[in-house]
């Protein structure tokens, strides 16, 4: 109970109103932290890409979680902010005034948001440190075994957890979170069971996002993980949803990013037309896999980087020995090659 | 050392500099004598103070929230219920079940007049829960209707989504008269109506204040206005409109401070505003932290007028009524759409002044109206969203609040400590967007000298609940007698 009585955010005043009360501030950090980001993706040489890079996710984590009130569910602003427009602009410009730069840069640089500054991305990667040993290819089948009992404890935990909180009306407000954490563990039991489902498994966000933008449509207030942390809304089932996430960060590293996050496959969708995308240069390719090792989503398979999955964080340009990775434009797509990388066999056992 | 880690110490005090940033509240002259006796007895200048009436959203043009209905047990019976109609009309982000009720005895009938999803305005026989009458302006009533006696006439005013504020025979509900706050065109859209509150001025006239948001999406003559209007009670006149800004405009609150008769009222981007009561005119405006859905209420502290109310940004404000200057500001966990109700506790050094409010961190907050210091806060089962209702057991304050969780709670107000809930049923429809709609809110009247409570349920009950009075014996035992 006494969570529910903690204040985390340090401003409660408008550090730049506008129109009234509406705080531009959110606006301004967010296009600054994304411009940062994509000067640093575009570094050459790559000096401390990754340390400036948890700088800009730090900075995110400051402003936006324990800073400002931003509401930044960007879908359902995006389409409420939409329908809003020459209704009331005020509210119009409050609720799209972060999804708009995320979009705009989604065009130029992808996921670049996720990847550097999504504070639920940047709190599922420190966690997802402690399950680093767990979750490294070719690791012994019993390690295997213990990630997926974690995984099915995950699911039964959610479901007593749920039946201990379950509300006993609004179902739909307050369960959707709910739903969102078994959907999850489900997926991660089946990723961790074998690895090669996982790109199958990944196309379930675009149902998430389906779902996501068919429930606002129909007025249904569409919650997920992110809420607790930017609006200090605590509904006990959010709560739930943004420790389940966390948790399952452990078991399988960004585990809400690939499979669920309803930001994260809008943004794949934009991604599709993004100017500049990671790519693999496989002449200079020595198969050494260091870039899977290190990518948080297992975003690249098979000499292939997949452009909807990867956060742009850049972990593997700068893992690779040999600089067979760099951020280069959509059009030089030709030079990458279908030639497969060999995985680790350990890794599919 | 302090060289070495500048920059870290350099951002912690820009950090705590910017929380902590306050203003320097000037120096205020106490209210006028005259001025005083609004606050003791909140209907002084409402058109309707008949003793044991609830007249309009949060009782009276202060929105004190403060009835002086003595329950006199915290045991309740249900009295009736009233369910109009079985049909839920679709949902729409907005939307509420019912409007908070009105109430009064009307040509002899205390009567329950309140607002429906269904489109309907219904006054309710208090002894029975019949149906009295009803009144169909054709579009849904969220707004608390207001009674008011206007030349001798008993009058009902509702303000409806179809822009229009209606003033209507208490009697029968017929129509006197129709005012559009906007004229009609397809691009219209729905208005967003505040609950009106009835006056009268130092000239005896009956003044209805309406806040009233209008839209028009029409691409050429785009409109999107919220605005306050002062319109005449006898013939519907607009007396005066100010346009406020581009969004919603709450409840206004009424109260004489240092000579002018004022009207506060807050605007939806956070701003609120003083008025001149005689022609509108902006006498200060404040800002607060963020968007605000509540309503202003006006108390007293230590002879000063003082507006509180609630914001988005988690927090409700104390405000100088006579500068708008802050005086305090209160934290909470979530938003605060509550119309924050004024208490007056006695102590030893003359009665004191509390500030009662629910929040959507499913807490019920009590703080003292000096300085915003929490008093006690309890935890409801879901979102507190209601306007809490104050009335009293003997002399112990006791406050009503509904809550997101089905329930219409009844705590004790000296420590919060709850005496009595009653669960409504389910939410009439599968969904509701949170933080559209401003659901309704409870009041305490008395029927026919009967204490009653009034829980205008989600499920599209209406619930009435006279307390059982104890018994001689069962008084004795009871500590709180």
């Amino acid at each position: 109970m006494a969570l529910l009585g903690f204040i985390f955010k340090i401003f409660h005043e408008p550090l730049v109103p506008v129109a009234g009360t509406v705080d531009l501030a959110p606006f301004l950090v967010m296009v600054s932290l994304l411009s940062v980001g994509a000067v640093f993706m575009r570094l050459r040489p790559a000096w401390r890409r990754q340390w400036l890079r948890r700088i800009v996710q730090s900075v995110g984590l400051l402003a936006f979680v324990f800073g400002l009130h931003p509401c930044a569910c960007m879908v359902r602003d995006l389409l409420r902010g939409g329908a809003w427009i020459n209704y009331n602009n005020v509210w119009a410009f409050q609720s799209m005034m972060l999804v708009v730069p995320v979009l705009a840069f989604g065009m130029a640089w992808g996921r670049a948001f996720c990847g550097w500054v999504c504070p639920i991305g940047f709190v599922q990667e420190l966690v997802g440190k402690l399950g680093e040993p767990l979750c490294r290819e070719g690791s012994s089948r019993g390690v295997l075994w213990v990630r997926f009992v974690m995984a099915c404890s995950l699911l039964l935990g959610t479901l007593a957890a749920y039946a201990f909180i379950r509300p006993h009306n609004e179902p739909l407000l307050q369960g959707i979170p709910a739903a969102y954490l078994m959907v999850l563990s489900i997926l991660i039991t089946f990723s961790v069971a074998d690895r090669q489902w996982e790109v199958g498994l990944r196309r379930v966000r675009y149902a998430s996002l389906a779902f996501f933008v068919g429930g606002t449509i129909l007025s249904i207030h569409m919650q997920a993980a992110f809420c607790v942390l930017f609006t200090n809304d605590r509904q006990y089932t959010m709560l739930l949803l943004l420790a389940g996430v966390l948790a399952a960060a452990v078991i399988l590293s960004s585990a809400w990013c690939r499979f669920l996050c309803p930001e994260g496959a809008l943004l794949s969708l934009v991604t599709r037309v993004s100017g500049w995308r990671v790519r693999l240069e496989p002449s200079r390719c020595t198969k050494c896999n260091a870039c899977r090792q290190v990518c948080p989503t297992d975003a690249i398979e098979a000499g292939h980087v997949d452009d909807s999955a990867c956060l742009a964080c850049c972990r593997c340009i700068d893992a690779c020995p040999s600089g067979a990775l760099d951020v280069e434009e959509a059009a030089s797509d030709q030079r990458s090659s279908p030639e497969p990388v060999e995985p680790a066999k350990a890794a599919r056992a | 050392m302090i060289k070495r880690h500048r920059f870290t110490l350099a951002c912690c005090l820009l950090l705590s500099s910017a929380s902590c940033r306050q203003k320097a509240v000037p120096v205020e002259k106490p209210l006028l004598a005259e001025e005083l006796p609004q606050f003791d007895q909140p209907l002084l200048y409402a058109a309707w103070n008949q003793e044991g009436s609830w007249p309009q959203f949060c009782h009276d043009p202060l929105h004190s929230g403060r009835s002086d209905v003595d329950l006199g047990s915290a045991e309740m019976e249900l009295a009736w219920r009233f369910r109009p109609t079985t049909r839920a009309w679709t949902y729409q982000p907005g939307f509420a079940v019912w409007s908070s009720p009105a109430s009064g005895t009307i040509a002899g009938r205390p009567l329950v007049v309140l607002g429906s999803q269904d489109r309907n305005v219904y006054a309710v026989d208090a002894r029975t829960g019949e149906k009295a009458w009803e009144f169909r302006p054709g579009a849904p009533v969220f707004a608390a209707p207001a009674l008011g006696v206007v030349g001798g006439r008993a009058m009902v005013f509702a303000a409806s989504l179809n822009r229009s504020i209606y003033g209507l025979d208490a009697v029968d509900g017929s129509r006197i008269w129709q005012c559009e706050t906007a004229s009609w065109s397809f691009t219209a859209a729905r208005s967003v109506m505040a609950s009106p509150t009835v006056v009268v001025d130092n000239r005896g006239e009956v003044l209805l204040l309406a806040g009233v948001w209008n839209a028009d999406r029409s691409a050429t003559q785009n409109v999107q206005s919220g605005e306050c209007l002062a319109i005449s009670a006898a013939n519907g006149e607009v007396k005066w409109r100010r346009r406020l800004g581009s969004v919603p405009v709450s409840s206004p609150a009424f109260a004489r401070v240092h000579g002018v008769e004022t009207v506060f009222v807050a605007c939806g981007d956070g701003t609120v505003h003083a008025l001149a009561l005689a022609d509108g005119a902006v006498l200060w405006t404040a800002v607060l932290n963020e968007e605000s859905h509540s309503s202003p209420s006006i108390g007293l502290v230590e002879g000063l007028a003082q507006v509180c109310i609630g914001s988005r940004l988690n927090s409700v404000f104390g405000l100088s009524a006579s500068s708008g200057a802050r005086r305090w500001r209160a934290e909470t966990g979530y938003w605060v759409d509550a119309t924050p109700a004024w208490l007056k506790e006695p102590s030893d050094g003359g009665p004191r002044a509390a500030v009662v409010a629910g929040s959507y961190d499913r807490s019920v907050y009590k703080w003292d109206a000096h300085d915003g210091t929490l008093q006690w806060q309890v935890l409801t089962g879901n979102y507190a969203y209601s306007s809490c209702a104050l009335a009293r057991i003997g002399q112990t304050p006791v406050v009503l609040a509904m809550s997101w969780d089905e329930h219409l709670y009844l705590f004790e107000a000296g420590r919060g400590q709850m005496l009595w809930r009653y669960q409504g049923g389910p939410l009439l429809w599968s969904h509701a967007y949170m933080g559209d709609s401003l659901w309704a809110s409870p009041a305490v009247i008395k029927a026919e000298g009967r204490p009653m409570l009034l829980f205008p349920a989600f499920d599209g009950v209406l619930y009435a609940f006279r307390p059982i009075q104890p018994t001689a014996a069962s008084r004795s035992a009871d500590p709180r007698h």
